[in-house]
Formats: structure tokens, sequence, C-alpha cells
């Protein structure tokens, strides 16, 4: 699923590191096709979805916690 | 600078008894423009904290817990023995990963999406509380809408009976200095536990310890779906909370679910009432109330400061750090800084950006609460718009005497229009 889809744009993976997410849910309620909640009360990336960068970068600004970053690429 | 100087060295913003005269906001300012890394005397001068007063300083401590403890020592300006502090710990007295463990216990209940499915119950408490003001036509905008309100709506969500939501009140109410106006004896309640072993050092704390122990129990044996019944069958690698752990995070959501939005909701209104040109641009274009909400959150800082101890040698805006010191985030500071906000006096519902620090500066700690009590403050600005219900003060209000809450303690008003909705 690509959550939002312009030609020009770059696409990014986001992640979540569980060990630092407390399960706020900032990044649910601003892209709710590209994050759910999970079992243990934490936030996770929908698989396999992709975000503009600029939306990306702004939800791992504005994750309180500051848990979610753009997968680096593959080297 | 002499003069300036002088000044710093008078400054007092941990005395409660000001706070009853409202926010020092003239010192905050002087600090925020000539020492935001202020040394203040608390109570003398060898036992004192770090005033930190800009908010760029205070989102830069909420986002390093492992520089700035919120576990090493209490969150509030006081200095414990270690069995005291563990007596009182709760998930605001912790760091990760023992926080990430304790607050995903209890985070499902607080998202979005969770915080969405309360909204009719809220809607219906809301309308039920301003119907009985409107009908009567005047009273104390606290006791008729801004306590009961969050109340009502916390303990739907946790699973205590409604009818039992005065007695939340009324224990919450002792648990900070002056916001009861009753002082209670130490034996209060039957308490026998030293007052240093609990929350507050309040007696109402062991009131509500044995309330949510018993309640506790009664879910033990008849399970519900409700947050209580979440925390007595919670259970970490077979383990469940102890006793210590359960009592204080009950203690902590009533507590925080009680005083910190009824602050938002009588400080909001209170503003609205002064302001009575933004109160009509936002009847005006309703489409303005998520904004009108973050202001009012910003405006009202409930809790005025936490505190962190650094666990290291450290510095911050150039001023050295040391191990073991207090680092105290004056909120209602950050949130009137002129570096973030233009014009930081001035109640405007249309503010945006309004990057707040109402609810922390982020972090792990960032207010569990924050959506729900956004929801509370927005169905109640969009119920009162609905039914065209303007309020005016008809007595000064009554500031409570707290360092830690800018709670009202009265709100007189009188109803001047409203509508059948």
């Amino acid at each position: 699923v690509i959550a939002a889809m312009a030609e020009s744009e770059e696409l990014v993976a986001v992640q979540i590191d569980d060990a630092v997410c407390v399960g706020i849910g900032a990044c649910v309620a601003a892209e709710p096709l590209a994050f759910e909640f999970g079992a243990e009360g934490a936030s996770r990336p929908v698989a396999g979805t992709l975000l503009p960068r600029e939306r990306a970068e702004r939800v791992c600004r504005n994750c309180p916690s500051g848990a979610i970053s753009i997968v680096p690429p593959a080297t | 600078m002499t003069v300036v100087g002088d000044r710093l060295g008078d400054i007092n913003i941990a005395d409660p008894a000001k706070y009853e005269r409202g926010v020092p906001h003239e010192e905050f300012h002087l600090l925020r423009e000539h020492d935001p890394v202020h040394w203040h005397p608390w109570p003398d001068r060898s036992n004192g904290f770090w005033a930190i007063t800009r908010h760029a300083d205070i989102v830069t401590i909420s986002r390093d817990p492992e520089t700035y403890s919120s576990a090493a020592e209490h969150v509030l300006i006081v200095d414990l023995d270690p069995d005291a502090l563990e007596a009182r710990r709760s998930l605001i007295e912790t760091d990760p990963p023992q926080h990430t463990r304790l607050r995903r216990l209890v985070s499902a209940a607080f998202t979005p999406r969770k915080v969405a499915e309360y909204e009719e119950a809220t809607r219906q408490i809301a309308t039920g509380l301003l119907d009985e003001i409107v009908a009567v036509g005047e009273g104390d905008f606290v006791a008729a809408v801004s306590a009961p309100l969050p109340i009502n709506v916390l303990v739907s969500i946790l699973g205590i009976p409604t009818e039992d939501a005065p007695f939340m009140v009324e224990l919450s109410n002792h648990l900070v200095d002056g916001t009861s106006g009753v002082p209670l004896d130490a034996g209060a309640y039957g308490n026998t536990t030293p007052l240093t072993h609990l929350p507050f050092d309040s007696p109402a704390s062991h009131a509500l310890f044995e309330y949510g122990r018993r309640i506790g129990s009664e879910r033990k044996a008849d399970p519900q779906d409700d947050l209580l019944s979440r925390l007595v069958f919670a259970e970490f690698g077979g383990e469940s909370l102890t006793d210590v752990e359960y009592c204080n995070f009950f203690q902590l959501l009533v507590f925080a679910g009680n005083e910190t939005t009824r602050t938002a909701i009588s400080q909001g209104m209170l503003a609205l009432m002064e302001n009575p040109g933004e109160f009509d641009r936002l009847a005006q274009d309703p489409a303005l109330v998520p904004q009108a909400v973050e202001e009012i959150l910003r405006w009202a800082s409930p809790i005025l400061y936490f505190r962190r101890t650094a666990m290291r040698d450290t510095e911050i805006g150039g001023v050295a750090i040391h191990r073991g010191e207090k680092a105290v985030m004056w909120y209602v500071s950050g949130n009137f800084d002129e570096r973030v906000f233009p014009e930081p006096h001035r109640f405007d519902v249309g503010r945006t950006p309004n990057e707040h620090v109402t609810f922390g500066g982020s972090g792990p700690h960032y207010c569990l609460g924050a959506w729900l009590a956004r929801l509370e403050v927005r169905v109640l600005l969009e119920e009162m718009i609905a039914r065209g219900i303007r309020l005016e003060l008809v007595d000064a209000p009554t500031r409570t005497r707290s360092n830690l809450v800018n709670g009202l303690q009265a709100l007189p008003v009188c109803v001047v229009s409203a509508e059948r909705a």
C-alpha cells in the first residue's frame, strides 16, 4: 500500500523503535494508513506502507517519544 | 545589570502562596530574558534547583531521560528518603525501560482512536452539566462543570461506580496543598502510614490506596471490560503489578484525570470571559474550536512544573548542571516564551502554530491523557457554542494556593444567554 502517491515525490519507509514507543498514537492520528496500534500498547508501521519523505519527516518530528525514524536506504 | 541581578536574586517562583495572586509572569519573563537556567534557592541556597524557563530547554530536557531522570529522585521539588521514594513511586517517577513497560499497560485506553469512543459519553455528561447551570442561571463554574466533567469521564474509563465520583474529587482535592482549603489531620481517613510514604504527603493518598485495593479485589473476582481490570490482571513475565505499583498507579490516574483537565476548563472559561471578543470569534467560526482548545491548553498550563534530576555532569544553555542537581521545567513559562509564541499574553483562539508544552516537552512522559483532555475541552466548547451559552464573571475567581497546579478554587459566573439546544 502506498499511503499517498505523487509521482514526483520520493517515498520512504518508516520504523518505530519498540523500546522507545509508549503508544501515544500521534502517528496513528496523523497517518492512519501508515501506522496502527499493536497488541502490546505500542504503535507500529503498517507493513509495506511508504510515505512521501516530507510527511515521513513530519511524523518523525511530531512523535512525542522520538520513536519513529525513516528506514535508511539499503546499501 | 546590577539592578537586574538584584531582582533575579529576589525571585521566588516556588512559593505556593504567590500563586494565589496568579502566575508570577513578570518573574518568569525576567528569568527567560536574563537567566533562563537560574539557580533558585529552595528552601535555602544549598538545597535549591535549576529553574528552566525557556521552551527550547524544556524540550531538550524532556527528550533526554538518560541525562535527566524521573526515577532517581521525585518529580516534585522534594527530597525523599529512598524508602519513601519507593513507597510513592508511580508511572511518572520511572525511567525507561520500567516506564515503557508500565505505560504500555494503560496506553491502549488513551489512544486517539480509543478516546474517540468516549466522545458520546463525554458529550452526554457535558450537556447534562450545562443544562443544570443554565437552569439555575448562575453558580460556581468549577463545582458545576469543571470538576464533575473530567472525573465522570475518568471513572467510566477506569470502571469506578459513578456514585463514587464525588469521593474521588474530594480525595484528589486534598492531594494538592491548598486545593481543598481543608488541612487534613495525619490520621484522616484512618491513616496510620507515615506521611512521607504517601504521595503528596497526604492521608488522602492512603484513602485512595484503600479504595483502589478494595475495588481492585472486586475486579480480580469479577473482571470487567475496564481499565481497573486491566491493571489487576497485568503481567510482566508472569509477575503482576506489586501492591505499591498498583496503588500508586491508581492514585496517579485519579489525580491526573481529576485535577488537570478541571484546571484547563476553569482557566479556559475565565480566559473566554475576560476576552469576550475571542468568544464571539469562536461562536461565529466554530471551525476554530480545535485551535481554541490548544490555546486554552497553553493559556491554562494546568501543571506548572515537573522536575528531573541530573544523572551526570552536563550543561544546558552553557550553564553547568552537576550530577544529582534538580532541573525544574516550568511549563507555564515555556508556554509564554516570546521566542516561540508571538505576543504570548494575547489569548488568541486562532493561534497557529501552537507548540505548547502543557502535556510536557515531549519525551516518554508526554501526557497519557492528552487526547482525552483535548476531547473534553472541545466537546464543552462545541456544546456551549451550539446552545449559545454565554457566561459572565460575577466575582473575582479564587486561585489555588499551589506551586504545582494552576487551579481555580471557584469561578463565580452567571449565564447571560442560552438557547435551547
